[in-house]
């Protein structure tokens, strides 16, 4: 069995009122139900999906997960379509190997906007 | 570089929703967005953004109701203003009729799938017959959990009877307005829930729409001769 890497994904929310904000707990009770719902209890668990940071305000965040579960997440993003009932479309934006490289890359990002 | 998704099927009820979509577009890696009603091209007039618009719209009906020869003849009608047609079956007689039309491109996979009859038929049914195939993913993104597993279910049933060398699969978002956008890598990710290889979904998400607007762009324009034609002149 090959030992799993962790990775990191660098995510944005859309919401189709911009200032809306989306609630880091939301979130996370999302992510968790498409992913049971596409991959069930044991791609749940395999996963390694794990949020690291949450921005509210920009409403960007970096989500940890097992390496060989990249296309999973992609999916999972992919079908949150509502969070407590308000339009979402969640994009991810990079991915990194190392945890400081992805919050760099985030917080470059963040100021740019 | 990033994988430049074409989106297929794109319905535009609003210029608001028009805007958004223009807006999403470049955040989601979208190069072009094919239209599905022809009147909708009037919207996209004035946008100054590097978006390409294909000028080309898809026929995505059921047409089976009268008379064979009735239904040729606005088939005829429908190819001379529509570059693509493709057909959701109802059921399986329609989608025999539609494997077996030559005028018809392919077919377009929708909820109808998810019906066991009509999705097994579907799929021994084109394994003779070379046809587009347009796999609508906008039933994952909107179906919970029970309902959901029956529409994977159907979708494997039908692309593990494929042959990729001869069938072309569309992946599409099935976007009835731009909150249905969703990113090449999204679609890829998703085509692993019903069995598409992650080889075979750059072609179906990029490559095999881009290919099927090109020649049929090209098979419209009024200088097109088609292999084996000969222009005999009196000289």
């Amino acid at each position: 069995m090959n030992k799993e890497r962790q990775r990191y994904l660098a995510f944005r929310i859309i919401t189709e009122d911009e200032s809306v904000t989306i609630p880091k707990e939301a979130f996370i009770q999302n992510l968790w139900r498409v992913t049971r719902e596409l991959w069930g209890a044991v791609g749940a668990a395999a996963s390694g999906f794990y949020l690291m940071e949450y921005d509210e305000h920009y409403k960007t965040g970096l989500l940890r997960y097992a390496h060989n579960f990249r296309n999973e997440l992609e999916s999972v993003l992919a079908c949150i379509t509502s969070i407590d009932g308000k339009k979402v479309l969640v994009t991810s934006l990079i991915t990194c190997a190392t945890i400081n490289r992805a919050k760099r890359s985030l917080e470059e990002m963040d100021r740019e906007e | 570089m990033p994988q430049k998704t074409v989106e297929f099927n794109l319905t535009i009820s609003s210029p608001q929703d028009l805007q958004k979509a223009v807006r999403l577009a470049p955040i989601l890696d979208i190069s072009t967005i094919v239209i599905q009603d022809p009147h909708d091209r009037v919207l996209f007039d004035g946008f100054p953004e590097p978006l390409i618009i294909e000028e080309v719209s898809i026929y995505r009906k059921t047409v089976l109701r009268g008379e064979t020869r009735r239904i040729q003849a606005s088939l005829k009608q429908v190819r001379r203003s529509n570059h693509i047609v493709l057909v959701e079956p109802e059921d399986a007689k329609q989608a025999t009729w539609a494997v077996l039309e030559p005028m018809v491109d392919g077919l377009f996979i929708s909820h109808g799938a998810s019906g066991k009859e009509t999705g097994l038929n579907v799929s021994t049914l084109l394994r003779k017959h070379e046809k587009v195939i347009e796999i609508d993913l906008s039933p994952i993104f909107l179906e919970r959990e029970d309902k959901l597993s029956r529409i994977l279910r159907a979708y494997r049933r039908i692309i593990q009877k494929l042959n990729p060398r001869t069938h072309q699969i569309i992946l599409s978002s099935g976007a009835r307005g731009p909150w249905f956008m969703r990113r090449g890598k999204a679609l890829r990710g998703l085509s692993k829930t019903f069995g598409l290889s992650i080889e075979q979904t750059p072609y179906a998400t990029t490559k095999y729409p881009r290919d099927i607007l090109k020649t049929n762009t090209e098979k419209l324009s009024p200088g097109y001769q088609g292999g084996g034609i000969w222009v005999v002149t009196d000289e």
